[in-house]
């Protein structure tokens, strides 16, 4: 730990207390996310182990790099790079306002990270405002992968406790544990809505049940009809029939209708026609001007 | 790197929720039994074998190993039957130990997953006493020889030296080329990553395009993701490291490995699992020098990370502590991973031969007995030390061709050329070695692969007959004739 300074806290990760630091040589300030192994019976923490295996292989400006892996026989120290703060602190900030350029620009940057880890072979699983950097230059980065995996082709079955409530997929809320990409592409519609919403979250449920109504009151209740398979997941039950909303211009009342179009694509309950992350760069919102 | 609110009180619930799954499983597993509170280690120290390792540590480790525990019926009756068998672990036959998770049906699986998944159809045990447990203490057996390794037989064709080309480089950084600036300009130069589509040549199958509304297929990604890991080979260079480790032979590294191949069975874990556990091994081992001792430890170690990498549920470190039949205690145990997980620089990306494999028979539509069979090939070649350095791509592609020769097809076809990169030539050196490894009759006490793969579930791939190296190449018209000659030269160069 010479190497670093160990300034002030800034937060608990997944595992472990993140504080911010300093590098003695280069004065550079970094994170570090200090993973303690003596209170953990079981060795290395598989969700650090993870975070630090599949982070070693994405590098990539929109996913939070890790410099280096600090050791001793106590605890593993994980430098990443320092971002100034999260999307959940920046939403708080804006007191309702944002520029929709920024929408725009923070919407890209996180499906280019996301296009990376997925043609990397990993999924991210948890993504949410919290786990979202920015800095100074505007700069967006996923970051927290204590519960990413690399995904084996074809996918196997893999745990359905995964992602945030409110930006879990209505798939695996029906208890799916067959999942890919699309998990990941659920959450970015999620978080989509609620950056053009300066930071109002979409689906705020309080459990499983009422996360699933809120989706469906928005999207319409699935039926086999419209996605076949869906009352054979583990934990399927009926919902009352809800039809889809048509106002989505009050879903989203500042996203341009190009946007909105984009939004629907990525908030579609049928995991196998939610758009992936490569096609929703190429679509007309961001290539349109 | 961000402070959490309460909005993130949500996962913590869900890692709590997802530990409790665990718990439910074992409950289910032993029925008759209240979930017990962790009590495997009361196993690990009632064996002679414990004993025996204590001796050779100056009995330092006693104190370490001998905790109370609370005991409880389930314990017992396995302690019990442990203790029946004791002698059996110094006359180097197995342990008939009912194994602890293995009388129960699927439970890392629901049989529905495992259709869809192909490959995780393990054996379960006909009759439960029959199922040898991994709870042998394996070193003993390292006093053999190497040359007691094969019994009989083929010998003509040995091994060759470390063939790797490939470099020692740095890891592959995937540093990004594109504007990293977030100017309003930034939807202007939208970069479409893959502009051109790949497309296969006439006569070859576009699988991907078979299977777009098969989400579990992700085929959007897979091309990219299968030329990301064939790149990615070459920053993973194995070292022949046998002449620097004075401490173990070739016969103790099967050894391991087939006790990890046991412990894969045992534990249900995924091929992958067990692939990425022998990397992690052969990856220790070329950069450390280990002692004889210690080997199974490592063995350990390598399956206890893989395990947290790759698998939903993995065992718990009671539970390979177990395996180990006691030899090493918690302590010793965690030290090893965390010196593991150091010494490969915290790096699990290996590109593993065992998901070529699949990929390759997918896309050319190979029936699953014949993927089996060359899953079963490659499972075999983890045994053998002479294949570490190959490359994971070739040996799939290797042992695919070896499965299509076996069951009388023609081998190579330009589909299979397509996906995997290589015509047979390119391969073909390897092939030849997998197949000699077949034809060598090991020790009875290697037994793993072949057994289970002898199975029903496993379409009993291990039963069919091999053939000899001119079978391999005869009448592959993939092959120039110039070829064959120079490699039928190199057989018999042999």
């Amino acid at each position: 730990m010479q190497k670093y300074e160990k300034l002030e806290k800034i937060g608990e990760g997944t595992y472990g207390t993140v504080f911010k630091g300093k590098n003695r040589d280069t004065l550079e300030i970094v994170a570090l996310k200090r993973v303690r192994l003596d209170e953990d019976d079981e060795g290395v923490p598989s969700s650090a182990l993870r975070e630090i295996c599949l982070l070693k292989e994405l590098k990539h400006k929109n996913i939070v790099r890790l410099y280096d892996v600090l050791h001793s026989d106590k605890k593993l120290t994980l430098v990443f790079e320092h971002c100034d703060q999260d999307l959940k602190k920046y939403f708080d900030s804006l007191n309702g306002d944002i520029d929709m350029d920024v929408v725009k620009s923070f919407m890209y940057q996180l499906l280019r990270g996301l296009a990376f880890c997925h043609s990397h072979n990993v999924l991210h699983r948890d993504l949410k405002p919290q786990n979202l950097l920015i800095n100074k230059n505007g700069e967006l980065k996923l970051a927290d992968f204590g519960l990413a995996r690399a995904f084996g082709i074809p996918v196997k079955c893999y745990s359905a406790e995964v992602v945030t409530l409110w930006y879990r997929p209505p798939d695996v809320l029906f208890g799916a544990k067959l999942y890919t990409t699309s998990i990941d592409m659920w959450s970015a519609g999620c978080i989509f809505t609620e950056l053009a919403n300066a930071g109002r979250p979409l689906f705020p449920g309080s459990d499983v049940d009422d996360q699933l109504k809120r989706i469906f009151k928005l999207l319409g209740t699935p039926t086999e009809d419209t996605w076949p398979g869906v009352s054979q997941l583990a934990d399927y039950k009926p919902f009352p029939l809800y039809h889809p909303t048509t106002a989505w211009s009050q879903v989203v009342p500042r996203l341009n209708s190009k946007g909105r179009d984009l939004l629907q694509k990525l908030l579609v309950c049928r995991p196998t026609l939610r758009m992936n992350a490569e096609q929703a760069m190429t679509h007309p919102y961001f290539t349109d001007n | 790197m961000c402070s959490r609110t309460t909005r993130s009180q949500n996962k913590s619930v869900d890692l709590v929720k997802e530990t409790n799954a665990y718990g439910k499983r074992k409950a289910d597993e032993n029925e008759d039994v209240k979930p017990p509170k962790r009590s495997r280690a009361v196993l690990g120290n009632i064996t002679n074998a414990a004993s025996e390792t204590e001796v050779r540590r100056n009995g330092v480790r006693n104190d370490q190993i001998v905790k109370p525990v609370p005991v409880e019926p389930n314990a017992l009756d396995l302690a019990a039957k442990k203790k029946v068998s004791q002698k059996s672990v110094f006359t180097n036959t197995n342990l008939q130990v009912v194994p602890l998770r293995a009388p129960k049906v699927m439970t890392r699986a629901a049989a529905r997953a495992r259709a869809v998944q192909e490959t995780a159809v393990i054996p379960k045990p006909a009759a439960k006493t029959e199922k040898v447990a991994p709870t042998r203490r394996i070193s003993n057996e390292f006093e053999k020889t190497d040359e007691s390794l094969y019994l009989s037989a083929h010998e003509d064709f040995p091994t060759s030296k470390g063939r790797s080309s490939l470099k020692s480089s740095k890891r592959l950084s995937h540093a990004s080329t594109v504007d990293s600036s977030i100017s309003d300009t930034f939807y202007e130069t939208v970069i479409d990553p893959h502009p051109v589509e790949q497309k296969p040549p006439i006569g070859v199958i576009d699988f991907d395009k078979q299977t777009p509304n098969d989400p579990y297929e992700v085929s959007e990604y897979t091309m990219d993701i299968f030329k990301y890991l064939k790149e990615r080979e070459k920053y993973y260079p194995m070292v022949p490291y046998m002449d620097k480790q004075p401490h173990i032979t070739k016969w103790m590294r099967m050894l391991v490995v087939d006790w990890m191949v046991e412990v894969q069975e045992t534990f249900e874990l995924n091929h992958e699992t067990l692939y990425l556990a022998v990397k992690v091994l052969d990856s220790y081992l070329g950069q450390k020098v280990i002692l004889k001792d210690n080997l199974q430890l490592l063995g350990a170690a390598a399956l206890f990370i893989s395990c947290k990498f790759d698998e939903r549920v993995p065992p718990m470190i009671d539970d390979f502590l177990f395996i180990c039949d006691g030899a090493y205690d918690q302590a010793e145990l965690k030290a090893m991973e965390l010196d593991v997980f150091k010494t490969i620089n915290y790096d699990l990306g290996f590109p593993l031969s065992y998901r070529f494999v699949r990929r390759y028979a997918k896309c050319a539509f190979i029936s699953l007995p014949i993927l089996t069979l060359a899953r079963f090939v490659l499972e075999h070649s983890l045994m053998d030390y002479e294949t570490i350095t190959f490359s994971d791509s070739k040996m799939a592609s290797a042992a695919l061709f070896i499965a299509l020769r076996m069951v009388g097809k023609p081998g190579w076809s330009p589909t299979l050329e397509y996906y995997s990169g290589y015509n047979v030539e390119e391969f073909i050196d390897i092939a030849l070695k997998l197949n000699a490894g077949l034809h060598r009759k090991l020790s009875d006490n290697i037994k793993h692969v072949r057994n289970k793969y002898s199975h029903k579930l496993f379409h009993e791939v291990a039963k069919i007959p091999l053939l000899t190296k001119e079978e391999l190449l005869e009448g592959n018209e993939l092959l120039s004739s110039q070829k064959r000659a120079s490699v039928i030269n190199f057989c018999q160069a042999l």
